[in-house]
This record gives structure tokens, C-alpha cells and sequence, in this order.
């Protein structure tokens, strides 16, 4: 359950799951509030907040105490807690911000309290390291989702109502159908192929990609342990056909 | 169901006028022929000095390794050196270049009785005359052996050509298919087999006459039409056969009962590239230029292939040698279909394969490098007929992809499944 | 003299992949000439803004996966044509190029290009407009009334909504092979399409094992669950004429790329098509749901290939050792 990270230092954790190995794009958790309720971008701001709120708590708590929970017991632990801190974000938002806004969002703000967002990083990652690797992974990871919802929804909301945060900019909406899931899921399919090929070129860019010079070096290892094994008695060593790919049966006839 | 999905194709015939002429004799007076010390790919030292005269019946190699047969020369002639040459069928050859002079009149061994013939004598002459079965390449001696000890029920010379050029088996059996059933009887005598046949692929007109002369109307066996015939170990009786090619037949009989080599084969020699195809008898060596050169070019050849369209293997040169196994040359001038690339799912490659195999499956899998249920799709039945290709409307090269998962014993690369971690 | 190689056989039969596409661009034609005749030019144009767009689409695509354009491969512009076959005469023109882009970027592209893809791009192309924009793709106009303004249009009530809310009654046959009622452009003039049918099954461009199951099973269907009070031969015309179903079962089901090789397969995906069509137009939110049961469809196709196959190949295996003839 543990993720190898190119390096342990924090800021390299936070660009690892945020932008490199994106927790939505590239390793595809928590994509069911993006596509079902990321349609509008205030409520991809909410849940993106509420997303922090919880990651960054859990983590902390399951980074100072998941060594001494045995494994069973931390998932129950990660929804107890995070159910209580959503139970008071709720309220907050319902009664301080906005009742439609709350209405509207309505399963998915307690449902961040089981979302593989959370559990996920708390239980495989945050368990296991040190907090400060803790909060820079869950920072990592809830604005890693958040970005992306935030992306999806205020497209959509341009495409279905022709508003952004409930602001009409002049655009007709063209696409009554904006908020149905497919258009969720092909506009992260996109997403995702656009970040690859960002990685992809940036990766060229840093590291130029190795030439034949490479395998040949690679091949020159390879004959030298052959010249290591020593002294060969016989050559039926060398001439078996399973210790050297490739090679047929030479007496075919 | 079998009318809907019948399998196999009919392809068009080619085989006028080249059919219908005499064969055309090549004498061996003054070639050059080139010898191969060895065809089974051991290593052989040449046993002869320059200018030592060669006769039939010499021994001109001697092999490094056991067991394998003694080379014998079938030419009279003078050693001119070694050359090395590359064959479709055989791979890297050396050979013995010796320069052809008419033989001086010897008196030829008195002919020995057919009927006293015992199987050891078969057996003997086979391995004396050098004969190699033109239809795998192996030796008939040993072959035959072993059949003999595998039990063997049916003797089948198997003429039959319906791939669209060749006619070379019909031109030996119109020659001498008295000899050639002799032949048969003389190898079922060796394998202790009961019956013989003589498989054709011919019209009335010409069937017809071959059985009257050899009085046996039942000896004569008509295969179908579509390409390919299908070869099976047994036929639908339950008899277990063994196949021999029509001109080793005719060579064994002439080598048990009047002591000759295999010298000498007949090839057809067609294709749009030249200009009068012939049936040619060749001895063996000889180059396939001078073969060209009697039937004439009227074209600029771009293929040259030993054997016929669907399972003939394309020459690099036309300085390739006529050796046991090349029984058709063709010269083509046409371009083959290039390959377009992506399979367009038609189901035509399905609905041809005679091993009911699903030869864009194969591919699909080959091409992808999924080759952990590639054997479950048994390649390793596939016998290289190549009519997938032939329909593909794609021109993928299908049946190549399918005999190299069936070579390699669908593990083309499953080692890279322990060591790579991409 | 020196020759090349190249591989064997060195005999190839003189046919093309491409023949295949042309035969149903053929056979769409006739389709659309009816149908103009019914609706004036208008047919026509839908039609070529869905094959033009369609081709377009694939150029740009082709060139994010690298390969080339592949017009002449034919297969953006028979998806191009069964999408405009299946739009109302009255869509506006936005809509078969909507249709096709999303057909082309979203169910073609993105799986590898012509030859490779897994979903039928129509299917996927006519799903995206019948979950969008389902109120104009259903509005089918009265038959024999040119059409000008597209705002202005005499609608008919199309079988398919009669059907669904159960006040079908009889129709006359000839009327029906005729086409003398409200449908899409491509699909109503059934006379023309059994025709379209009997020439693509000639030239082998169609699989008969694909096609005839597919009838079969919705005959049967008809038969066992009219949605009509007046009897099952009515019942069967009307269910086989209304919606698109015998032109999805023609053009879209019989797609070589998307459905088995296989004799055995095809029998199975044609007969699984035929139910899935039948549920999702008894069952299914729209009056015509063929392209959602296609998509389902589309996923067993290897399946149902791979699984018959293997039973097809050890039956006869064992029945040969039996006979004695394979070792």
C-alpha cells in the first residue's frame, strides 16, 4: 500500500502527488465527486475545501498515531473522524454560507468521509511517515483533486448554464446536458492525456533520451559476466540453447 | 454448413503451355555443375584435389559427423574447386564446382529382377543412390527406415499439384509412371506396407491414360481441387501413410533395379517472365540461369522462386542451384500486394484456414506482444499453406506472423515477462 | 541477376479493404435519394456535412496518432454516412457534426484509429445526440412536405413513439416498404433497405451470421411481447420498420471492424444484439435506444469470439482423435 515517491523530502512529496503522479489523473482515485457533483465551480471550491479540511487532519492523526492502531481499525477510525469534522463543515456551510449550495452538493460533502481520497493516503501513506511527509502528501493530494475539479466544473458550468460562479458571462449555454457523468468522464479522459504528454515532454526535456549507446553498454555488461564464470570446462555451457536467448536448435536438419 | 464455409481456395491454372510440351533433357555434357559437400548442414571436408576427374558413383565429401550419409558425385566430370552458395531450401551450402565431360561408354549393371528384391535391398540402393525426397528435403533411406519402424499402412507418391504453375510431376508421370508404380510397390515392400497410391491433381484426359497403362484404375487417386490438399497423418480410414514425391519414387526404383543415382530431376520452368515455360530435366547443380536460359526471359524477372506461388521460396540470384526439392522455378514479374497495415475485421482469413485456426487473432496477439494465451490459439497447427495471406484484402502478411508464433513455440520473447519492469 | 524477397505466397488476391466501405457508401445512396424525394435537398446536405465532417475530424485525429490521414481507408466516411442516415430530415446541420465529432474524437481516436477501435464510432456518435439533444433528434417532419425553414416543419407522430405509447394500430405493408411515414432519413423506405441488404450480403461485405440472428431474435421478440393489441403479424412489421432498428441491424451491428470473425461468434453477438435492442426500446428511457445496446454489445464481441472458437476447435479436435485421423 505504500507508494514509492521519487524523493522523501517534502516538497518533493507535495509535487509527487500533486502534479507528477496526480491523485486523480494519473492514479484515478476519488474521481466520483468530480464527475457526479463537479458541475459548477462553486461547488468544486467546497468540496475542495471540505477535501483539505479532512485529508490534512486524518493524515496528521493517522501519521502521529496509525503506528500504534492495528490495520483493522484504521479505516473506522479515518471515518469516525472525519464524519465528526464534515458533520461540522455541513453545518457551517448550511446555515452560515449558503442552504442551496448545501442542498445542491447534498451526498457529497459526507461522502468524503469514505472517499478513497482519504483512506487512501491516510492509511497507505500517512500511517507510515513522518507528519511532516504527511501534510505535504494530503496537501499534495486534496489540491491535486482540487484543481482538477475545479477545471472540470468550470467548464462545465460555462458549456450547461453559461454561468461562472453563478455569474452569466455572455455565453449561451449550448449543452443543456452538460452535467450528465460521460462528459465528466471523457473531459478527465482528456485531462489525463494532456497531463502525460506534459510529463512526457518535460521528462525529454530534463532527460534526453538514451541512445544506442546505452545498450551497448548494457550488452557489454552482459558479455563480461559471461567472461567472468570463469574458466569453462566444456562449452555446452555457453552453447545451451536456454541460458542464451534466441538461439535455435542448430541441428535442425 | 460445408457449402457456406468451405475452406481452402481455387486458384487459376497456370500450367500451359508448359504441360502440354515434351520435356526438354539437359544433358550434363558441358555444364558446370556445383555438387554440395553436405545437405544437412554438417560440417564436410571435400575429399578432392583440383583436377581429379569425378565419376558417378565417387565419393567427393566426407562428413566430421557420425551417422550422416556419404556424398557421392552423379556427374563424370573434372574438379574446378569449391564455392560457396546460399539455396531457399537448404540455407549456406559449400559445394564442389566440377566441370562436365561426356562420360566414356561403360557398360551399365545388369538390371536386377523386381520381384526377387528384398526390403534390405531397397533400403540399400536408397542409401547408395543418394535419394532425397523432393517433398521435405530428407533422405529417402532414412526415411524410410523410419516408417518401417513406426508401422506404416499406405504408400502415397504424391503428385499432385494444385498451386497453379507447376506441372513437373505430371511430365515425370507421363514419361514413366510404370516406373514410378514400381517405385511405390518397391516402397511398400521396404515399409512393409500394404497398399499404394498415386495421388494426382489432373484432368480426365490426361488421368485417364496413366491408369490404363499401368492396369490399375484404383492406383490413381484424385485430390481436390482447392488449394491446399490436405495432408494428414492418417486418412479417414485410419491407415497411417507415408509420403514420398513422385520423382523419388521413379529414382528408387531406377537406383534398386539398374544400380543408378538420383542425378537428375524435372522442373517446370514458368512464370510471366519468360518467355516459353518448359518442363526442363536438370542434373542436379546445375545453375537455374542455364534453366532460364533455354525457356528464354521476355521480361525483366523481379522474383525468382524455388517452388510454386503460395509455398515457394523466393532466390536472392539466378546463380541458385537445382537441387533435390526444386521441382518448379517460377520468374515473376508482378509485384506483390503491399501491405496496408490494419486488420478491417472481414472474417475472410477464418473462413479459408483449413486447421480452423483464427489466423487475425494470432496476428492481433503476435503484432501486440500478448503472447501469454498465444498458444491456446495453436499456432503450432498451422502448416504454412499461406491462403490467409492470399485473402486478406488487407495484404497483412498474415501467415508469415502465424508460422513464426508456431516456430517459436508462441514464446517469442515470454522471457521478458521475468526480467523486464517497465 | 539479382531478385528480391519479399514473403510468401506470392499470389494475392486483387481486393481491397476499402471496396468494403465503398459498398455501404453504395448502398446509403439510394437511401437518401428516396428520402429526398419525400423531403426535397435537404437529406442530401445533412447527409454531406455528416460524411465531409466526419472525414475532417478523422484527418486531424490521424495526425495525433501519427498515422496518415486515411481518407482512403473509407471508414470516417461510412461513419460520417450512418450517422446522417440516422438524424431526422429536419436536424439542423450542427447536429451530424456534432455527432461525428464526438463519434471521431471520443469513441474513434482515443482506442487507435480505423481498424483498431472497439466501439462502433456511429453507435457512439448517435448516442451522444440522442442523450443531448433527444427532443430534436426525435422530431421526425410529415412525409411529402419539402422542407424549408426547419423552424417551420408539419411534424408526424414516427412509429416509434406510436409504439412506445401503445396507440399503434395497423399498418399497410406497402405503405411501410414504401416509407410513407415520419422516420429518419435512412431508415424508413424498408423496400430499399432489404435491397441495401441483399447487395452488401453479395459482395461479402456484410456477414449473413451476424445479420440474420439479429432479425431473427427480434422477430421473436416482437412476437413474445407485442407492444400492439392487434395481433403478432402486426406486431412484427411494426417493431421490424419503426425507429432504426433494420438499418442498424444492416449498417451498424454488421460492422466488421466492431464484431466477431468468427461464424459462431457473429451468430451470438447477432442474436445478444437483438435482445439488447429489444430491451432498450421496451425498456430503455428513448423511443429508440438501438445505439446504447450497440455500445453494450460492441464490448462482448472478442468474447463471444474467443469463447466459440475454443468450443468449435477442441469439439472438432476430439471427434478427429476419435475418428483416428489427428494423432
Amino acid at each position: 500500500m505504500t507508494n514509492s515517491h521519487q524523493s522523501m523530502k517534502p516538497s518533493g512529496i507535495f509535487r509527487d502527488t500533486g502534479f507528477t503522479q496526480n491523485i486523480v489523473l494519473i492514479q484515478l482515485i476519488g474521481l466520483c465527486p468530480i464527475i457526479l457533483s463537479g458541475i459548477s465551480l462553486k461547488y468544486g471550491v467546497v468540496l475542495t475545501v471540505c477535501t483539505m479540511l479532512v485529508q490534512v487532519n486524518i493524515s496528521l492523526l493517522m501519521s502521529v498515531l496509525g503506528g500504534r492502531i492495528p490495520d483493522w481499525l484504521q479505516p473506522p477510525v479515518c471515518a469516525i473522524v472525519s464524519a465528526g469534522l464534515l458533520l461540522g463543515a455541513g453545518y457551517v456551510i448550511g446555515q452560515y454560507i449558503s442552504p442551496e449550495l448545501y442542498a445542491g452538493l447534498d451526498i457529497f460533502v459526507p461522502l468524503i468521509a469514505v472517499s478513497t481520497l482519504v483512506t487512501y493516503r491516510a492509511g497507505g501513506f500517512a500511517a507510515h511517515n513522518h507528519p511532516g511527509a504527511a501534510l505535504a502528501d494530503a496537501l499534495g493530494a486534496s489540491l491535486g483533486f482540487g484543481v482538477v475539479i475545479c477545471i472540470v466544473a468550470a467548464l462545465r458550468e460555462i458549456v450547461t448554464f453559461g454561468t461562472l460562479w453563478d455569474v452569466p458571462i455572455g455565453f449561451e449555454p449550448i449543452f443543456a446536458r452538460g452535467a450528465l457523468p460521460f462528459v465528466g468522464f471523457i473531459l478527465l479522459a482528456y485531462m489525463a492525456a494532456v497531463l502525460q504528454k506534459i510529463l512526457m515532454v518535460s521528462r525529454m526535456i530534463r532527460e534526453p533520451r538514451p541512445d544506442s549507446r546505452d545498450g551497448d553498454s548494457t550488452n557489454r555488461d552482459f558479455f563480461a559476466e559471461i567472461e567472468h564464470i570463469g574458466d569453462i570446462e566444456n562449452d555446452e555451457d555457453i552453447a545451451d540453447p536456454d541460458k542464451i536467448p534466441g538461439s535455435g536448435d542448430p541441428a535442425r536438419s | 454448413m460445408a457449402l457456406l464455409t468451405r475452406k481452402g481456395l481455387v486458384l487459376p491454372s497456370r500450367i500451359e503451355p508448359a504441360v502440354s510440351q515434351p520435356v526438354v533433357i539437359l544433358p550434363a555434357d558441358t555444364l558446370r555443375v556445383y555438387l554440395p559437400l553436405s545437405y544437412t548442414g554438417s560440417r564436410a571436408r571435400c575429399l578432392l584435389s583440383t583436377n581429379e576427374v569425378v565419376y558417378p558413383g565417387k565419393q567427393i565429401a566426407e562428413s566430421a559427423d557420425d551417422g550422416q550419409p556419404v556424398m557421392r558425385a552423379h556427374v563424370f566430370g573434372v574438379f574446378a574447386g569449391l564455392r560457396d552458395a546460399s539455396h531457399p531450401l537448404y540455407g549456406q551450402l559449400e559445394c564442389a564446382a566440377i566441370d562436365c565431360m561426356p562420360s566414356p561408354v561403360s557398360e551399365s549393371p545388369a538390371a536386377k529382377n523386381f520381384d526377387k528384391l528384398r526390403p534390405a535391398d531397397v533400403l540399400e540402393a536408397a542409401e547408395a543412390a543418394g535419394i532425397i525426397d523432393e517433398l521435405d528435403g530428407h533422405y529417402l533411406y532414412r526415411k524410410l527406415e523410419e516408417y518401417r519402424e513406426n508401422y506404416c499402412d499406405l504408400v502415397i507418391a504424391d503428385g499432385a499439384e494444385n498451386q497453379g504453375y507447376a506441372s513437373s510431376a505430371w511430365a515425370v508421370m507421363n514419361e514413366s509412371v510404370e516406373q514410378i508404380w514400381m517405385g511405390v510397390q518397391l516402397a511398400a515392400l521396404a515399409l512393409r506396407a500394404t497398399a499404394g497410391q498415386i495421388n494426382v491433381r489432373l484432368k480426365r484426359n490426361r488421368r485417364r491414360p496413366l491408369a490404363r497403362r499401368i492396369n490399375n484404375e484404383k492406383a490413381i487417386f484424385q485430390v481436390r481441387r482447392r488449394y491446399p490438399a490436405v495432408k494428414l497423418e492418417k486418412n479417414p480410414w485410419g491407415r497411417r501413410i507415408c509420403r514420398i514425391g513422385v520423382q523419388a519414387c521413379l529414382a528408387l526404383y531406377r537406383a534398386a533395379v539398374y544400380g543408378e543415382m538420383h542425378g537428375s530431376c524435372v522442373v517446370t520452368v514458368s512464370g510471366d517472365a519468360v518467355k516459353s515455360p518448359r518442363n526442363i530435366r536438370a542434373p542436379f547443380g546445375t545453375t537455374a540461369e542455364k534453366l532460364l536460359e533455354i525457356c528464354g526471359l521476355k521480361a525483366d524477372p523481379v522474383r525468382l522462386l524455388s517452388g510454386d506461388v503460395m509455398t515457394g521460396r523466393a532466390a536472392e540470384s539466378d546463380r541458385m542451384l537445382i537441387l533435390p526439392g526444386v521441382t518448379c522455378l517460377l520468374a515473376l514479374t508482378e509485384e506483390a500486394v503491399p501491405a496496408h497495415g490494419v486488420c478491417c475485421g472481414c472474417g475472410r482469413c477464418v473462413g479459408v484456414c483449413h486447421a480452423g485456426l483464427l489466423p487475425f487473432e494470432i496476428v492481433r496477439r503476435v503484432e501486440n506482444m500478448q503472447y501469454e494465451q498465444l498458444a491456446s490459439l495453436r499456432p503450432d497447427t498451422c502448416d504454412g499453406c499461406g491462403c490467409c495471406s492470399h485473402v486478406c484484402p488487407a495484404g497483412r502478411e498474415l501467415s508469415d506472423q502465424v508460422s513464426s508464433a508456431r516456430d517459436t513455440n508462441s514464446r517469442i520473447y515470454s522471457s521478458w515477462e521475468e526480467e523486464d519492469e517497465i | 541477376m539479382r531478385f528480391k524477397r519479399g514473403k510468401p505466397p506470392y499470389l494475392r488476391k486483387r481486393d481491397k479493404a476499402v471496396y468494403m466501405r465503398l459498398d455501404v457508401l453504395i448502398a446509403l445512396a439510394p437511401l437518401v435519394a428516396f428520402s429526398c424525394i419525400y423531403y426535397g435537398m435537404r437529406p442530401l446536405y445533412v447527409m454531406l456535412h455528416g460524411i465531409i465532417s466526419a472525414m475532417l475530424f478523422d484527418g486531424i485525429g490521424n495526425l495525433f496518432l501519427r498515422r496518415p490521414p486515411g481518407w482512403a481507408d473509407g471508414t470516417a466516411a461510412v461513419t460520417g454516412g450512418i450517422i446522417a442516415a440516422v438524424m431526422s430530415p429536419a436536424a439542423p446541420y450542427w447536429m451530424p457534426i456534432a455527432a461525428a465529432a464526438f463519434a471521431i474524437f471520443a469513441i474513434k481516436i482515443p482506442f487507435g484509429g480505423a481498424g483498431r477501435n472497439i466501439f462502433n464510432p456511429a453507435a457512439g456518435g448517435l448516442a451522444f445526440i440522442t442523450l443531448c439533444f433527444d427532443g430534436r433528434m426525435f422530431t421526425y417532419p410529415a412525409p411529402n412536405t419539402p422542407i424549408g425553414d426547419i423552424t417551420q416543419i408539419v411534424t408526424g407522430e414516427s412509429l416509434g413513439s406510436l409504439l412506445r405509447s401503445g396507440a399503434a394500430t395497423s399498418f399497410k405493408p406497402a405503405d411501410l416498404l414504401i416509407g410513407d411515414f415520419p422516420g429518419p432519413i435512412g431508415t424508413v423506405a424498408i423496400a430499399i433497405l432489404l435491397a441495401c441488404a441483399v447487395y452488401l450480403l453479395f459482395r461479402r461485405s456484410i456477414s449473413v451470421f451476424t445479420l440474420l440472428p439479429f432479425l431473427a431474435v427480434c422477430t421473436g421478440y416482437a412476437v413474445l411481447f407485442p407492444r400492439v393489441g392487434t395481433g403478432w403479424e402486426n406486431s412484427v412489421m411494426l417493431e421490424l420498420c419503426s425507429g432504426y432498428l433494420l438499418f442498424a441491424g444492416i449498417f451498424i451491428v454488421t460492422d466488421p471492424v466492431t464484431s466477431p470473425k468468427f461464424w459462431l461468434g457473429r451468430i451470438f453477438y447477432g442474436a445478444a444484439g437483438g435482445i439488447l435492442v429489444m430491451l432498450m426500446r421496451t425498456a430503455g428511457r428513448f423511443e429508440e435506444g438501438c445505439c446504447f445496446a450497440i455500445l453494450i454489445l460492441n464490448t462482448f464481441a472478442p468474447a463471444f469470439d474467443r469463447l466459440s472458437w475454443k468450443a468449435i476447435y477442441r469439439t472438432r479436435t476430439y471427434w478427429q482423435r476419435l475418428k483416428g485421423v489427428r494423432k
